[in-house]
């Protein structure tokens, strides 16, 4: 599939003392319109489910994970906790 | 976010659908509520001081080194970049929609389904600034690449303003076209509109409204950039207006002395250096008839704006690679109008609310009053008024 450039002529200017601190704002920016894209999109699920009568909304609000199934959701989140919090830990000169 | 309502438009899954909903959102945000603050905080702490900013090149040094205008402005490129970034994202995705498109030069008007035109020209020279940056952001300019033969840089241009406008700019993106045309219609009901030109008119949308607006007339769209004339062409044909597109330069338009009507431009000479803005006042003034009109849609000028309004108009030029726009908005527009040939006391302006979203009679109510300024002006925003001025030739 050929891609259309996303190369701006003339490029685009930071303005904090870094530009390094706009680029990080522009990442976590585009992060959220992922969250906002996924959310949308289990909203979507859920309006569909309960529109065809198989699950309704009071359904999906009162499920509890069952025992295993929070263990094991409990041990995917601290994996996601330590990906994200321990990225960057190489950096020279940032916390460790 | 209702998406483009015609043929053209690119067909987007739920997640792509999903990122410009947001990338919309987060312009409303940037735009008004961040805005908002801005101002406000500025306000407070102007209230009492001794000597008041007198331009707004006094708040831009005065904000510049601010939090809040830092991130609000970092926030407003990182808006405007995303919006570029979903739509050729789609384009990249939706090979279909547009194929088959890419290559038409010409297309008479015997041959189209509504009796619209294209024409152009691949032996024009194409000045040397709009290959040295992307205006707005934008990637691939107007044009593309100058050997490009497809539609893509009009698509990109469609698709993104859609996102972009986040809603107030009518329908089909064309409530500039329809404020202008019915402002025209309205103010000189006994104006003979046989011939309009639209100068620099992109992807057209904003040229059709005056074939709505006077059906009878011949509706022409000009540009320098062949790629959008083409979209813009092919957009024409489906929403079923007959327009006729020509590629050319401003600064030699393809039309006989006296033999136009009305030549009309929207958010154009913004973005020209200020020779070509004369070169294009005097071409206008020769081919338009004695008793003819011009109506420029612009940002205001900043004489007429309180140093704030001035400073935030201006922010594209420092920031959103609009080179020309400050030079441009700090002339005078009636010394404009007057060194082409137009009689001083022809000049006129207006300040609008916007056609599509008010009934007629607020409009001309708009249209007896004289032209007021204030932070609506020309600031998109839900509550947005449209600047227009211009002249006639005397006879
Ligand atoms: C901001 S766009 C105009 C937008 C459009 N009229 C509207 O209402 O939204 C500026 C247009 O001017 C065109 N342009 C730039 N220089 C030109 C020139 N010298 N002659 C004709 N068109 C030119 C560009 O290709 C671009 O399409």
């Amino acid at each position: 599939m050929t891609q259309h450039s996303k190369t701006v002529r003339g490029g685009r200017p930071a303005f904090f003392d870094s530009p390094e601190t706009d680029r990080l704002l522009a990442m976590i920016v585009r992060l959220l319109s992922e969250q906002s894209v996924l959310a949308e999109r289990v909203k979507t699920l859920e309006t569909l489910l309960d529109q065809l009568g198989v699950l309704t909304a009071e359904q999906i609000e009162q499920f509890t994970p069952s025992p295993q199934v929070d263990e094991a959701w409990m041990q995917t989140r601290m994996q996601l906790i330590k990906d994200v919090l321990e990225s960057g830990a190489n950096i020279e000169g940032s916390t460790k | 976010m209702a998406g483009l309502n015609h043929t053209l438009a690119l067909k987007k899954n739920l997640d792509q659908r999903a990122r410009e909903r947001f990338t919309s959102s987060l312009r409303a945000y940037t735009l008004v509520d961040l805005a908002d603050q801005l101002r406000s905080d500025y306000s407070e702490e102007q209230t009492a001081v001794e000597h008041p900013h007198q331009s707004g090149e006094d708040v831009h040094r005065f904000l510049k080194s601010r939090d809040l205008f830092k991130w609000y402005s970092s926030l407003r490129c990182t808006a405007q970049e995303l919006v570029w970034q979903s739509t050729l994202r789609a384009l990249d995705e939706d090979r279909t929609t547009l194929a088959g498109l890419s290559g038409v030069t010409q297309v008479a008007p015997e041959k189209s389904a509504v009796g619209g035109s294209l024409a152009l020209d691949p032996k024009l020279s194409l000045p040397s600034y709009i290959d040295t940056m992307d205006v707005h952001l934008m990637p691939g300019n107007y044009q593309g690449d100058r050997e490009d033969v497809s539609v893509h840089p009009g698509a990109v241009y469609d698709n993104g303003l859609e996102v972009f406008s986040f809603g107030v700019m009518g329908e089909h993106l064309d409530d500039i076209g329809h404020s202008m045309a019915n402002f025209t219609r309205l103010r000189w009901p006994g104006l003979t509109v046989d011939t309009v030109v639209d100068v620099g008119c992109t992807i057209g949308h904003n040229t059709l409204p005056w074939k709505q607006a006077f059906p009878d007339a011949q509706v022409y769209g000009l540009d320098i950039a062949a790629p959008c004339l083409r979209y813009g062409h092919a957009r024409a044909e489906s929403l079923g207006v007959a327009a006729h597109f020509r590629q050319a330069n401003c600064d030699q338009l393809p039309f006989d002395d006296g033999s136009v009507d009305v030549v009309f431009s929207s958010m154009f000479l913004h973005e020209l250096p200020r020779n070509v803005i004369n070169d294009f006042f005097k071409e206008a003034y020769r081919i338009l008839r004695p008793g003819g009109l011009i109506i420029h849609m612009e940002l205001p000028p900043n004489e007429a704006l309180a140093p704030y309004d001035a400073f935030y108009l201006d922010w594209d030029c420092f920031y959103n690679n609009e080179p020309f726009y400050k030079e441009f908005r700090d002339l005078s527009y009636p010394a404009l109008c007057r060194d082409a040939g137009f009689d001083e006391s022809a000049f006129f302006q207006a300040t609008l609310p916007r056609y599509t979203y008010v009934d007629e009679q607020e409009f001309r109510d708009a249209i007896d009053r004289t032209a007021s300024f204030d932070e609506d002006t020309g600031r998109l925003s839900d509550t947005i008024t449209w600047y227009a001025f211009g002249s006639r030739k005397q006879g």
